[in-house]
């Protein structure tokens, strides 16, 4: 991913970990502790920080630093501690622009009751607590788990099938492929069947998952939250 | 003996290949070249020409195709797509991917020189094409560099550089030429950059204006700002060529989307002038009048699609007018001499907006936000692929996308950065062409492309409409199609070995009609076959 972004150079993971606390001890008070900016500017835009590489111009600035703006030397410092320092605020700024590493975590923020009460209403005809959704908090994480309660992954269980009809015959299976002008199924005896669209040929699709299909983009963001929430619980 | 390199060049220039875009021209309706992004200046991509219409399409003849073979992988991209729309120049076809400029003998698609770019750095997404002013070619590499070839020969005649790649800046966009001016826009949302428009000299590449998206210190719309940091850092790239009225001497260009991209807090306010369309003074860069399509936007809702420049009657009276199918999946006509909508209705079924403020422009509801439990609303309902208007039926088209994903914010600091946030689609989408009524924005016909695995997030189908009542596109699956301009029907296919990936193209010559359209890493021009061609000659 940092390579189709062009991302240059990619911090040293070690050297950021060593700099973290020296950044805290020397340069967060201004800087804020993510580097963000609170009395003096952000870094995470820098030009220094971005056009720099591995410390090539960071540790020779922070050496000098820029009193006449306020900015102290930090000649004090070792050059390692100043590049590690440098691989810090690179870490900063890939954490930011390589959304490549970005993690969906602690989602979970619904109301559990408010969640099974929702499902007791509109999911039990289908769906049973102590049967197929028993332990589905367990088995997928929380970001995984709210995708797929409203839209399930299709399995071979779940897949579309068709019936296409032509004035001479009918096939029945499982939807292989699909476009404006052919149309693929397997059928029962494991047959790959192809069939061109033409003026003859009627096709009706059957999706299991219609009633979760139905859910997109209607269900409410407090029900969708509150059900995960509920499902979680179900580990 | 400069003088003799001189006449030896004219001499082997005008034996070979010799190509001068007469300027003037520009702006014409296209018939006999293409020789802009979009044909013309309105990005109608409409064409006048009507020897291929509804009743001979199906005889459509398959008269070359060119294959990139040379380029392979290119850092993160497996295979080259072609998504730029070619340009056509007596009798020369010039087109891009990242990287790399081709020009080829429109007749035989035979390969007449190649341009390659070293970068140091930019997003490889795609390159849209080339500018062209008298024998020059303007080509962007991914890392901000504009460069201008010969025509003849593909020598590098200058090379400009406008942004810097390591803060994020990227470009690949097809630079737009108008008069004595170059516009080339900027992309880069990792890293909440500062978007803007630049005008250079054609021949030197100096810059004669610049237009920043966001308002500085003391500027008009900086009220729209929490901070000048915030709007210093507020995105809105320009990354796909805009339209130009010559008798306003208006440029319209659509605005990318607001930085941080999915994180909102840092940046309270409409935000402007991102996620907007804007009109400028093409020899100031001054803005005239500008249009939010986004106000305030918190879904990566780049509103960089065409505004496509529109002639036609509003209530019995001729209007010049500006249409917009944006990425929000909201249809927007304006008055273009002004900014005034005419009609501000959705295209999709959406759920993120509270109608319209006074001005017309949709109202984000608060509720339907990235937040950290996450909620649901649209992907995006259109991308850059190419929309088109016909004058003959009064419709605009445009291959949408239906479908919604769950939005998260990730960077909960109160000064976020990047992307700050991402999107989880639910299930898959649905790719339907839809042609909009442009007095209402209603749909007259839309055809669902079926398919299983629905439409992919940076990639789809241009459009192209003609006088033959035709609108050439594709679907998701490699198929090429006709449909008819009026009623949607398909009238015909040609199976490709990819989905289509660039914006048609249609032009007059040799008294047959071509069209090209490129699908992946091939470009294919089609004319009527043999009998068919000699009866719409008679």
């Amino acid at each position: 991913m940092r390579e189709f972004l062009g991302l240059g150079p990619p911090p040293d993971p070690a050297a950021a970990k060593r700099g973290a606390p020296i950044f805290a001890a020397n340069c967060a008070f201004c800087h804020g502790p993510q580097a963000r900016g609170a009395e003096g500017p952000s870094l995470i835009y820098s030009e220094l920080v971005l056009k720099d590489a591995h410390g090539s111009t960071v540790a020779e600035f922070l050496k000098a630093g820029r009193p006449e703006k306020g900015m102290p030397s930090f000649a004090t410092l070792s050059d390692e501690q100043r590049k590690d320092i440098a691989e810090f605020l690179h870490q900063q700024v890939e954490d930011v622009a390589n959304r490549g590493t970005y993690e969906i975590k602690n989602i979970v923020l619904g109301n559990p009751r408010k969640g099974a009460s929702y499902v007791a209403s509109h999911c039990l005809s289908c769906h049973s607590v102590t049967g197929d959704l028993k332990g589905l908090g367990a088995k997928w994480r929380p970001a995984d788990l709210q995708r797929y309660w409203i839209m399930p992954p299709r399995t071979p269980a779940r897949a579309l099938t068709a019936t296409v009809r032509s004035s001479q015959h009918t096939w029945e299976g499982h939807l292989q492929q699909i476009d404006d002008f052919r149309i693929s199924l397997v059928d029962k005896s494991g047959q790959l069947v192809v069939v061109e669209r033409n003026a003859d040929v009627t096709v009706e699709l059957h999706d299991p998952l219609a009633p979760h299909v139905a859910m997109i983009g209607n269900l409410k963001d407090p029900d969708m939250i509150n059900v995960t929430a509920y499902l979680e619980s179900l580990k | 003996m400069k003088r003799l390199a001189a006449l030896l060049l004219t001499c082997c220039s005008a034996t070979a290949h010799a190509n001068e875009l007469d300027v003037a021209t520009l702006g014409n309706p296209p018939t006999t070249s293409w020789p802009t992004f979009n044909g013309d200046y309105t990005g109608k991509r409409f064409s006048t020409l009507k020897q291929i219409d509804t009743s001979n399409v199906e005889s459509l003849q398959l008269q070359w195709s060119y294959r990139i073979t040379e380029v392979g992988a290119q850092r993160g991209a497996p295979v080259p797509i072609i998504k730029a729309t070619p340009l056509l120049v007596n009798g020369t076809l010039y087109f891009t991917i990242p990287n790399n400029v081709y020009a080829l003998d429109a007749r035989t698609g035979t390969r007449l020189w190649t341009y390659s770019w070293v970068d140091n750095g930019g997003h490889l997404v795609g390159n849209r094409g080339l500018g062209m002013y008298k024998n020059w070619l303007y080509f962007l590499g991914p890392d901000d560099w504009v460069i201008c070839v010969d025509s003849n020969t593909g020598k590098e005649h200058w090379r400009k550089q406008i942004a810097d790649a390591r803060l994020q800046y990227f470009t690949t966009t097809a630079p737009l030429v108008v008069k004595n001016h170059v516009l080339v826009g900027v992309g880069g949302d990792a890293m909440d950059i500062r978007g803007f428009l630049v005008s250079l000299d054609p021949e030197t590449g100096e810059v004669q204006w610049k237009w920043w998206t966001t308002p500085g210190a003391g500027e008009p719309g900086i009220e729209t700002w929490p901070s000048v940091d915030a709007a210093m850092h507020g995105g809105g790239g320009t990354w796909l060529p805009g339209t130009f009225d010559p008798e306003l001497n208006l440029l319209y260009w659509g605005t990318g989307n607001t930085n941080p991209v999915f994180a909102g807090q840092g940046r309270t306010g409409a935000n402007l002038y991102t996620t907007s369309i804007v009109a400028l003074n093409v020899e100031t860069g001054k803005l005239a009048w500008h249009f939010q399509v986004s106000p305030h936007d918190t879904h990566d809702w780049d509103n960089t699609e065409s505004p496509v420049l529109v002639d036609a009657n509003v209530a019995g009276k001729p209007r010049k007018l500006l249409a917009q199918a944006s990425r929000n999946g909201w249809f927007v006509v304006l008055d273009r001499t002004n900014g005034r909508k005419v009609v501000s209705t959705p295209y999709v079924k959406l759920n993120w907006a509270k109608g319209t403020d006074k001005l017309g422009q949709p109202i984000p509801d608060p509720a339907i936000q990235p937040t950290v439990a996450g909620s649901m609303s649209i992907i995006s309902a259109t991308n850059w692929m190419s929309p088109s208007y016909s004058p003959a039926t009064g419709l605009f088209y445009v291959n949408s996308v239906e479908g919604f994903g769950i939005y998260y914010l990730l960077d909960t600091h109160p000064k976020p950065s990047g992307y700050g946030g991402t999107v989880n689609l639910l299930g898959t989408t649905t790719r339907v062409l839809k042609a909009l009524d442009i007095n209402t924005g209603q749909v007259r016909w839309q055809h669902e492309y079926p398919s299983l695995n629905g439409a992919p997030a940076t990639l789809g189908p241009g459009l192209l409409s003609t006088a033959g009542n035709l609108v050439f596109t594709g679907d998701d699956q490699g198929n090429l199609i006709a449909f008819s301009a009026d009623a949607g029907q398909i009238l015909w296919h040609f199976r490709a070995g990819a989905p289509e990936s660039n914006g048609p193209i249609t032009y007059l010559q040799d008294e047959r009609q071509w069209v090209v359209i490129a699908a992946g890493d091939t470009l294919y021009a089609y004319t009527l076959a043999p009998a068919a061609l000699n009866r719409a000659t008679q």
